[in-house]
């Protein structure tokens, strides 16, 4: 596999950035393999990718193939299933071993954030929404996070709409903003990663665009990695995307050549709708 | 105890069996009635004696309603005859012969560390109805008093009341216990702790017996002891017959005694 | 396989036909099916209702009737008699008093020989324990010797002696091993402790002695003691006979009124009884004219009629017996007033400068304060008989306060019974309290632990073991309460530290309420645990993983989100957990002590070790012994009403709260 996607990288190459092997890489997965049950079976299997930071990477592939599963080892998730296991190879984060001896999973989170499929808000008021990750870091400076919660609302794009009801609770909001609201949520910890898990999947298209249009403005601040079933939504807000096909990366580039030129026969397949 | 039981079903077995001739009515005091004129009666069948038993017990006066309407041989009653009652027979010519049947006690037990040895009647009357609730009030060393009775639903509870207490009632600090054996362990349990049972239960470990007016609770004070009743036969005029012969073994038979001590009184000889 | 074969049949015959020809009794087979689940539903409203309508049926005649009760207690002139009961009760307080301070100074005085018979007494109590089998095999030789068959046959009675003498020997060792390990310190008493040392070693001495002495007679140290405590106490009562004149004063001015309430208690009974035996004439009169009226034949008719005539109707005259009461007031003022001069007289001689026992002075106190209200006590008595009048009704209200808030339950009385919830009440409500406050973190802290924090092994063996205790019959655990727990308070509440730390403790009975409420909690636990780790289960994942994304700790996650958005669930788990807890019967009757009065609130927090009766203990005490119908009766299905009326509010709290939260989700 590990040879597959080097000789990918040759034929990368665009006129508005530099070659994506050439980018500062912010993620850098080294021949990782996972597996659920103790290193039975791997769900993924010796994955080898650099993320660029600040800029958007989609991961596409058809449902199953293990996206949410890399996503989840990039924040650690996974160590919440017990009889999950790193089977193989490593991931490092701005050039530290995340699986690592130094690395609190904890404090990596801190860093990593993370938005859900279906928006989870907690049954609290908007503002305790926002605030919470600061506050169990220890923050109790009302006036910060006062701060905090409206800077994070804005970068949001949700302040406008909220700001005259913080305090009540956050499930009153519809879908769309109680999405908004997990991503203001999460950026509210400043993290320079963000995982993403499908964040539209349960929105009405406005919600959606909205949302994508969010997407595309914390790039600017942000690393993002987003798991996507549209490969459209991937086109529309990705700089790059990853090809996964049961369990191994099949093809990694920026979007639009991905899309416009894909290199591999599984690629090209399920671009085009043959399957998944 | 073992002789007692195997006359006991031979008794059952001989009563199914045997076509008795002889007939003895006994009627009155339900304290006597429940239990042990009834075992008394199976033990003397037991004993060989041919007879059949009409056993009736709804209370003391009964016995003497029934012995005047000539419905009983012999009455029992827990309390002596009153007054009007035996007035009665006298106007009628006949003479009411009292006998006595055993033994009714009840003893005041307290812990066995409490040096407190004698306490009077006016004392337990006040111990019991709350007004007097420190030992100290009665020489003992100081400390709560806590009193253990039996439950409303006993028997002795009401005598208890007649007898020590002035028929007051119980004072509201008082725990009410199941049974005599509850109150005899928690007597044990608790240093200041005092209440009442029937004699049978004063052997138990960690409790002793108060002398009651200087007197101790034994079978041998019976008819000193103030806490104690006696439980009596009403014959009219001195028995004969098969009424005596069955009076003089309850009243003096080795085997009557073991029964009435079995069952929890004590046997009048 | 069949049944399958034929369900499917059925099915397909139903199909065939089309659901609108399929009747049975004119009705849809869906109909049926829904009305079979409909009907559980019904039935069980149905029986709630039933209890509700059978409770109250046997119930709602209480008010009426007690009342009705009461009133004869007026008319009849106790209630008259009651008021100066009362009166002199409150000078048996300080006539109590007075002879504790004087108990109290006597065992001061002679405190250094009593100290040395109670460490005796314990000691020979504990080797007794101690050497138990040896003494038993000992008694036995005893017995042995002592036996008609020794008397015939000298050799078994020299056997004998030899056997007794080797026991004796044996009990002698084991005694005198048990007594050299023991120090003072070991004394159950701490007061006890301070006993010299030599004095100490004296008694041990006197105690293996008397205890291995053939006629078990007391030792010399131990007669010196007595006689020198007798001594003591002698001349502490001659050193204190001002004090006693004073006591006895105390204890004499009760006479005058003593005497009166001695003549106008009988009294008052016999109009009670009078009355009593009008009302249940009343009942017989009716039933026989009832009877007559039905009769079939004239004969008999003729009979209950001429029987009916001979019951004696005429209600007691009132105005008449109780005026020897409305004549006795005067009588009663010069009574309490001498009551009232020489208790004042009395107490004046209690001189407090005499004492020397602490415990003795501050009793003093108290009767200096209780004799200075005494005076208010007498003018409202006073007053109350003034104002008495047998004729004025017993008011409804009066009655329902009586029943809900009335110190006293009384029952089977020569007097009067008094139906008073309160102490049933507070006492049910306090053990319920101990319990849910020990067993709410408990259950609470093991739905999170196994909910949130435990691996499945832990879960598969915790939850069972948790679950399994509510299954444990309350008999058992009430008889652990008796036998264990309650020995094992009441042990550890007598270390020194812990008594002088915790109010309540040493703990004086080992009934009472913190016993029963440490084992109800105990049984609460399931239930708690049950229903609370079903609300945490209810939490959506999607909030405690959002949580932990965030870099949340474990800890963090559950404190901050899993269990405020449990909350309702738990607040509903705890009140249906103390509706377990205020329902339970066994474990309460057999260890809570039963001891019917509203407890000691000025313990403070101490009253928890205080004994208690309970209103579902009263039930299962008193209910055996109660005739049908009987006002006692109706009493207690008054007091079940009520149990089922706070379990079914405890429910719809519980429910309640579960919506108004979900709501809010
Ligand atoms: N917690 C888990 N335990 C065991 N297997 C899992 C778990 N989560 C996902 N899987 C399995 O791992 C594989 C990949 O799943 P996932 O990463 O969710 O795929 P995708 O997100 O690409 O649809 C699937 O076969 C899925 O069944
Ligand atoms: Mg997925």
């Amino acid at each position: 596999m590990t040879t597959e996607t080097e000789s990918l990288q040759p034929q990368i190459g665009t006129n508005e950035r530099p070659a994506l092997d050439q980018e500062k890489s912010m993620i850098e997965i080294d021949d990782l393999s996972f597996s659920y049950d103790h290193g039975k079976t791997d769900t993924l299997k010796n994955i080898t990718l650099k993320i660029p930071g600040n800029q958007v990477t989609a991961f596409i592939g058809p449902s199953g193939c293990g996206k949410s599963t890399l996503l989840r080892c990039l924040n650690r998730m996974n160590d919440l299933v017990e009889t999950s296991k790193i089977t193989n190879g490593s991931i490092s984060i701005l050039g530290e071993d995340i699986y690592g001896p130094r690395v609190d999973a904890i404090q990596l989170r801190k860093h990593v954030g993370m938005v859900f499929q279906k928006y989870n808000p907690f049954p609290k008021s908007i503002y305790d929404n926002v605030s919470y990750g600061l506050r169990i870091g220890g923050e109790k400076n009302k006036k910060r996070l006062d701060e905090a919660v409206e800077r994070s609302l804005r970068s949001a794009a949700l302040w406008d709409e909220v700001k005259d009801r913080l305090q009540s609770s956050a499930l009153g909001l519809s879908g769309g903003q109680q999405q908004r609201l997990c991503i203001a949520r999460t950026i509210a910890v400043q993290p320079k990663i963000i995982l993403m898990d499908e964040p539209c999947s349960a929105l009405d298209p406005i919600a959606t665009a909205k949302v994508e249009e969010l997407i595309t403005e914390l790039a600017d601040e942000f690393t993002i990695v987003i798991v996507t079933h549209s490969m459209s939504q991937a086109s529309r807000v990705s700089d790059n995307t990853a090809f996964y096909y049961l369990g191994e990366l099949i093809e990694f580039d920026r979007t639009q050549n991905l899309f416009s030129n894909p290199s591999k026969k599984q690629t090209e397949d399920y671009i085009t709708g043959r399957f998944g | 105890m073992k002789a007692l039981a195997i006359a006991l079903t031979l008794g059952t077995a001989l009563a199914v069996t045997a076509n008795a001739q002889n007939k003895i009515a006994i009627k009155g005091s339900d304290t006597l009635g429940a239990k042990m004129v009834p075992q008394l009666a199976e033990a003397y069948k037991a004993s060989g004696n041919d007879v059949a038993f009409d056993i009736a017990a709804e209370g003391s006066s009964q016995a003497f309603t029934a012995l005047e309407a000539g419905t009983a041989d012999i009455g029992m009653s827990s309390r002596s005859v009153k007054d009007e009652e035996k007035n009665k027979f006298t106007a009628a010519g006949k003479e009411l012969v009292e006998h006595v049947a055993g033994v009714d006690m009840i003893a005041v037990i307290i812990n066995e560390g409490n040096a407190v040895a004698d306490l009077s009647t006016k004392q337990i009357e006040g111990i019991f109805t709350g007004d007097i609730s420190d030992w100290s009030e009665v020489g003992g060393k100081p400390g709560k008093i806590a009193v253990y009775t039996r439950n409303t639903a006993s028997g002795t509870y009401k005598t208890f009341q007649e007898l020590a207490m002035n028929k007051r009632d119980y004072g509201s600090e008082t725990q009410k216990m199941a049974g005599n054996e509850q109150i005899a362990s928690e007597v044990a349990q608790n240093a200041n702790g005092i209440g009442y049972v029937g004699l049978a239960y004063t052997e138990k470990d960690g409790i002793k017996s108060v002398k009651v007016e200087g007197v101790e609770a034994s079978p041998s004070h019976k008819e000193e002891y103030a806490l104690s009743r006696k439980l009596y036969y009403y014959t009219i005029g001195e028995p004969t017959g098969e009424a005596k012969k069955f009076l003089d073994w309850a009243t003096s038979a080795p085997l009557a005694m073991k029964v009435i001590d079995k069952v929890g009184f004590i046997p009048a000889k | 396989m069949s049944k399958k074969a034929t369900n499917k049949k059925s099915r397909g015959s139903f199909d065939g036909r089309g659901s609108g020809n399929f009747r049975i009794l004119g009705l849809q087979l869906q109909d049926i099916i829904k009305a079979f689940f409909g009907g559980n539903a019904a039935i069980a409203v149905v029986v709630i209702a039933l209890i509700c309508f059978f409770l109250a049926r046997e119930a709602y005649q209480f008010f009426p009737d007690y009342r009705a009760e009461l009133e004869v207690y007026r008319k009849s002139g106790q209630e008259f008699v009651g008021f100066i009961d009362d009166e002199a009760s409150k000078h048996q307080e300080i006539k109590s008093l007075a002879f504790q301070a004087y108990g109290y100074e006597i065992y001061h005085r002679t405190k250094q020989h009593e100290q040395i018979l109670e460490v005796y007494n314990e000691l020979r109590n504990r080797s007794k324990t101690a050497a138990k089998g040896v003494l038993e095999l000992r008694q036995r030789a005893f017995d042995k010797g002592d036996s008609i068959a020794a008397e015939l046959d000298p050799k078994i009675k020299e056997a004998a002696e030899a056997e007794y003498k080797a026991h004796n020997t044996r009990a002698e060792k084991v005694i005198s091993e048990y007594l050299a390990e023991f120090t003072r310190d070991d004394l159950s008493t701490a007061s006890l402790s301070t006993i010299p040392k030599e004095d100490f070693e004296l008694v041990k001495k006197s105690v293996s002695e008397s205890m291995t002495s053939k006629n078990k007679e007391d030792a010399e140290f131990i007669l010196e003691t007595k006689m020198l405590r007798d001594a003591a106490s002698e001349a502490a009562a001659k050193a204190l006979e001002p004090f006693y004149a004073g006591v006895m004063e105390i204890s004499a001015a009760r006479n005058e009124l003593d005497k009166m309430i001695k003549e106008l208690r009988p009294h008052a009974l016999k109009t009670k009884q009078f009355a009593v035996a009008y009302e249940s004439a009343e009942a017989r009169k009716e039933a026989l004219a009832e009877g007559s009226e039905n009769a079939t034949s004239e004969e008999r008719r003729a009979r209950l009629e001429i029987e009916s005539k001979r019951v004696l109707t005429t209600p007691p005259n009132y105005e008449e017996r109780n005026q020897i009461l409305y004549d006795s007031i005067e009588a009663h003022s010069a009574a309490a007033d001498s009551m009232l001069t020489q208790t004042r007289s009395g107490v004046a001689k209690l001189d407090a400068s005499m004492l020397k026992s602490q415990d003795a002075i501050d009793r003093v106190a108290i009767i200096q304060k209780k004799s200075k209200k005494l005076s208010d006590e007498i003018n409202k008595t006073e007053n109350a008989l003034r104002v008495w009048n047998h004729k004025e009704p017993y008011s409804g209200w009066k009655t329902f306060f009586g029943f809900f808030f009335g110190q006293k339950w009384v029952t089977n009385s020569t007097w009067q019974d008094f139906y008073g919830l309160a102490p049933l009440f507070s006492g049910s409500l306090i053990i319920a309290v101990i319990a849910i406050v020990i067993s709410v973190p408990f259950s609470i802290g093991a739905a999170i632990y196994v909910n949130q924090i435990a691996t499945q092994f832990e879960k598969t063996a915790i939850k069972p073991i948790l679950e399994f205790i509510g299954a444990i019959p309350s008999i058992v655990l009430g008889l652990f309460g008796i036998l264990v727990l309650g020995d094992f308070l009441q042990k550890v509440s007598a270390i020194e530290w812990l008594a002088n730390l915790l109010p309540g403790f040493p703990i004086e009975s080992r009934l009472n309420m913190l016993n029963a409420g440490l084992l109800l909690a105990f049984m609460a636990v399931p239930t708690i645990f049950t229903l609370a780790e079903d609300a945490l289960n209810n939490v959506p994942r999607a909030h405690s993983e959002a949580s932990l994304a965030l870099g949340a700790t474990k800890m963090q996650t559950v404190l901050k989100v899993v269990f405020p958005a449990a909350i309702s669930g738990i607040l509903a788990a705890v009140l249906l957990g103390f509706g377990r807890v205020i329902g339970e019967t066994m474990v309460v009757l057999l260890v809570a002590g039963n001891r019917i009065s509203v407890p000691d609130f000025t313990a403070g927090l101490g009253v928890i070790t205080q004994p208690a009766h309970t209103m579902t203990g009263i039930i299962a005490q008193e209910m055996g012994e109660v005739g049908e119908g009987t006002l006692h009766w109706r009493a207690l299905f008054m007091v079940g009403l009520i149990l089922f009326l706070i379990s079914l509010s405890l429910n719809w709290a519980a429910q309640s709260v579960i919506r108004k939260f979900s709501r809010h989700h």
